[in-house]
């Protein structure tokens, strides 16, 4: 029962082909701000969009989960799940504190 | 002792009642990744919590965050971005050749990401240097003359990047660690977790990057 047969093989061309999308997305982020001059809000969307492109390329294949056994992939999916839903309680809790609308006024 | 190691072979029953060896679990692949990904999520739960003091204060102090990120350099920190991208493609790639058991050019690749991070590490000595040098430090005369939204920016800049490089100097500790166990043939092609999950750890600090760098320096 060796967990080592089972294991997903991990091939150079998958890590230089992700390299040159996250090298793509990079020079995006830099260029964002000399080729579109927006606003902050629209600013934070583009480069928000842009980083978390970068960081599922990152996760799914830099750091295996893609290739992993479901177990890895349902621990991923939980925890992102938890982390939103704890940060959003978070969120609209200093949004609405010391207003009227305070919880815990 | 009543707890001394015995030879006779530790026997679990399920529930259909067949018998089945307990084996021996410290060499548990799947078992050392999972927990490896469980410090991942408490080192996420960290930054998180700093990237959303940055967000809730980037809505009460938009303007004073903008002019404050206009202050950093651009250049060196895109730079380090570039940097720690091509480290982390040296790091995975050290990884393939010790599965693959070319265990030098592993070697090699590892010393590559060492030196990167040491790159990393001395243009952000080269930043900080500068931004203090200005007396611009958290507590410094200088910046508590600034706006309120200023010194929050600047303190906040100092807390995640000084968070994020202790980081890197951990990971080079760790990859000098590494460095050893391959050299003393513990850590090989048939058993590589421990590089593995240094793997996953620098992955981790690259991400964190991923976002620390728009947010403190392209928001201007």
């Amino acid at each position: 029962m060796s967990t080592q047969n089972e294991l997903h093989p991990v091939k150079a061309s998958v890590y230089f082909n992700v390299f040159y999308l996250l090298i793509g997305l990079t020079v995006l982020t830099l260029a964002q701000p000399m080729v579109m001059d927006l606003n902050l809000g629209s600013t934070l969307i583009v480069q928000l969009g842009i980083a978390f492109t970068k960081a599922f390329l990152i996760v799914a294949y830099y750091m295996h989960i893609k290739s992993s056994s479901s177990l890895f992939k349902k621990l991923i999916y939980t925890t992102i799940v938890l982390w939103i839903v704890l940060y959003t309680i978070m969120a609209i809790d200093t949004y609405y504190r010391y207003t009227p609308n305070d919880l815990f006024r | 002792m009543s707890n001394a190691i015995s030879n006779e072979p530790e026997i679990v029953y399920d529930k259909q009642g067949n018998p089945h060896e307990v084996v021996d679990f410290n060499n548990d692949y799947e078992g050392a990744k999972l927990g490896f990904w469980l410090f991942i999520f408490t080192e996420i739960m960290i930054f998180g919590a700093m990237f959303l003091v940055f967000g809730f204060y980037l809505f009460q102090f938009s303007q004073d965050f903008m002019d404050a990120s206009n202050e950093l350099n651009r250049l060196l920190g895109g730079i380090n971005t570039f940097i720690l991208l091509i480290s982390a493609l040296t790091m995975g790639l050290s990884l393939v050749k010790l599965r693959n058991n070319q265990v030098n050019e592993s070697k090699k690749y590892i010393w590559i990401t060492i030196i990167l991070a040491t790159i990393f590490l001395t243009i952000k000595y080269f930043e900080w240097s500068h931004e203090i040098h200005l007396g611009i430090y958290p507590g410094s005369p200088t910046l508590n003359a600034m706006e309120h939204g200023t010194k929050l920016f600047f303190g906040l800049y100092f807390t995640m990047t000084g968070l994020h490089g202790l980081h890197i100097i951990i990971g080079i500790g760790v990859m000098f660690w590494v460095l050893a166990l391959i050299h003393s043939g513990k850590v090989n092609s048939t058993d590589f977790v421990v590089l593995e999950n240094t793997a996953l750890y620098w992955d981790l600090v690259h991400l964190v990057w991923v976002f620390v760098f728009p947010i403190f320096y392209l928001i201007y």
